[in-house]
This record gives C-alpha cells, structure tokens and sequence, in this order.
C-alpha cells in the first residue's frame, strides 16, 4: 500500500460517474488530503477493511452502485468503521459543498475553498463528454 | 479550482498527466499515490468505459497506463484499441500478469505483473520523454 504521510488526512469518495468523482477527488487533493477513489460501495469496503489505510472521511454518492446500497454502507460504515466520518450526498452540488466543508476543516488552512468552482469544473467535463458521445468521438 | 483547469497543454512543460485504468481498487491507489509521489497528474478509471469517457472530456493527456484484464465490454487491449483511433499519439503501456505475445505489442510498452515501483516509474519517465524531466530538475529553465 502507499504509505500515509502521519500529517496528511485521507478521504474517501464514493462516486458511480468517473467525471464527478475525479472532480471531487482532484478538488480534495488540491487542499492536501490524500484521496481514495471508489466506484461502488463494494470497492469503498474493500478500502475500508485494508488495515493500511487509514480512511478519516468518506463522502458517498446517495446512488452509489454496488450490493450495498448508500444508505446500507453508510450503516456498515458507522458499524464497522465508526471513526471515519460518513457523507452522503445526493447530487453534484452537495458532494461539492460537503468536499469544501473538509477543506475548510484541513487539513491545508490557508486559503479559501469555492464549492461552486468544482461544480462548474464538474459541468463542464459533463458537458464535454455529452458532446463528443453526440459527436461520435467516444 | 481543480488542477485541471489550469494545466497547459502538452508539450508546454506541464506537469505530465497520466490515466490509469485498473480495476483493483487498492492496486489503483497504490500506483496512482506512487506516481503522484513521484510529481505526474494521474487520473484513475476503473474500467475501459470509464477511461474512455475521462479521454472524452478532451482533458490534455500524456500517457495512458492500463490493466489489460478489466470487467466490461472492453478489456485493456481493446481499450487500446479504441484509444488509437481517438489520440493516435498517445502513448499507452499494458500491464498484465500473463505475457501473451500478442498483448505485448498491442501498446507501445509493455510490463509484466509483478513489477516494483521503481520499474514503472521508469518507463513513464521514459515515455514523458526527457523534456518534462529536464524541467523538473531545473525549474527556472521553464
């Protein structure tokens, strides 16, 4: 496993749409936590059971894929894993603020962080994608 | 604001950016933090389907790094495959652990499960190409 520096907090995102969960992941990175990237709640578990990670947060897409759905990972979750913070987030703009309200928190405190920059950010990759599938280029 | 939006294009001195498609949950972040450590830019896809929608968001790449066994319609050679047809010049290195002679030369590298680190962080080095490199040890030359 990559080795967790003892200063750096690590965050968890859970996220079906590879295009929501790179933004929200890139956007935590760029405040210095360390990010996981899960596509289902099957992979966010295997995460969570890795005793290497140590997993602070989590933030979950409410329509997560996997056989767990959100709700029943964030009960797992807070069973199995009761130190780690759980958020769902039931669409782009609450992941976006739940996201800002973690970089507020650190663990890098020196500057502002927009939610709306990451939504923006989110959209336009969307719109981008929608636009080459229309397009024919993927 | 994301790193993203404020990378320039390739061949401009970025930072190299790297997509990295495996399945394997802890495989992924494990490469992914080893080639952040090392300075590149990587973004993770889970699969063929998910790399495939990153790459058509138009987001500036410089290298692909891919599983060749993954779940969903396409594996890592066929992802390749399709790769080509939209960025001809990009290149892309399959990981695998079984070494078919076929899957070797459908990328433009090849490394073979188990590798260390450092073996990779090799060959991306090598396929960034020497430019970046020379930036990154002598910012001021940028």
């Amino acid at each position: 496993m990559a080795n967790q520096t003892q200063q750096s907090e690590c965050v968890l995102v859970i996220d079906g749409d590879v295009l929501v969960r790179h933004a929200i992941a890139d956007y935590l990175r760029n405040c210095g936590y360390i990010v996981i990237e899960a596509s289902t709640t099957d992979e966010a578990r295997t995460v969570l059971n890795e005793v290497s990670l140590a997993v602070d947060a989590a933030i979950c897409d409410a329509e997560a894929p996997g056989s767990l759905n959100a709700f029943e990972f964030r009960a797992w979750a807070l069973r199995e894993r009761p130190a780690v913070q759980i958020a769902l987030a039931g669409n782009i703009e609450t992941a976006a603020h739940k996201a800002a309200e973690l970089c507020e928190e650190g663990p890098q405190l020196s500057k502002p962080y927009d939610p709306q920059g990451v939504i923006s950010y989110i959209r336009r990759l969307l719109g981008n994608a929608r636009s080459a599938t229309v397009g024919g280029a993927a | 604001m994301t790193s993203a939006e404020v990378i320039a294009g390739p061949g401009d001195g970025h930072i190299p950016i790297i997509l990295l498609a495996e399945d394997d949950v802890l495989v992924r972040f494990t490469t992914a933090e080893t080639l952040r450590e090392a300075g590149y830019v990587v973004l993770e896809a889970v699969d063929a389907s998910e790399a495939l929608a990153l790459i058509a968001t138009g987001h500036p790449l410089d290298i692909v790094l891919s599983d060749v066994r993954m779940p969903g319609e396409l594996d890592g050679v066929a992802l390749t495959y399709a790769i080509k047809k939209l960025r001809p010049n990009l290149p892309i290195v399959l990981i695998s652990s079984h070494l078919d002679p076929k899957t070797k030369h459908v990328g433009d590298a090849f490394i073979a499960k188990p590798y260390q680190q450092s073996e990779l962080l090799e060959l991306v080095e090598h396929l960034v190409g020497a430019e970046w490199q020379t930036k990154r040890s002598n910012p001021s030359a940028s």
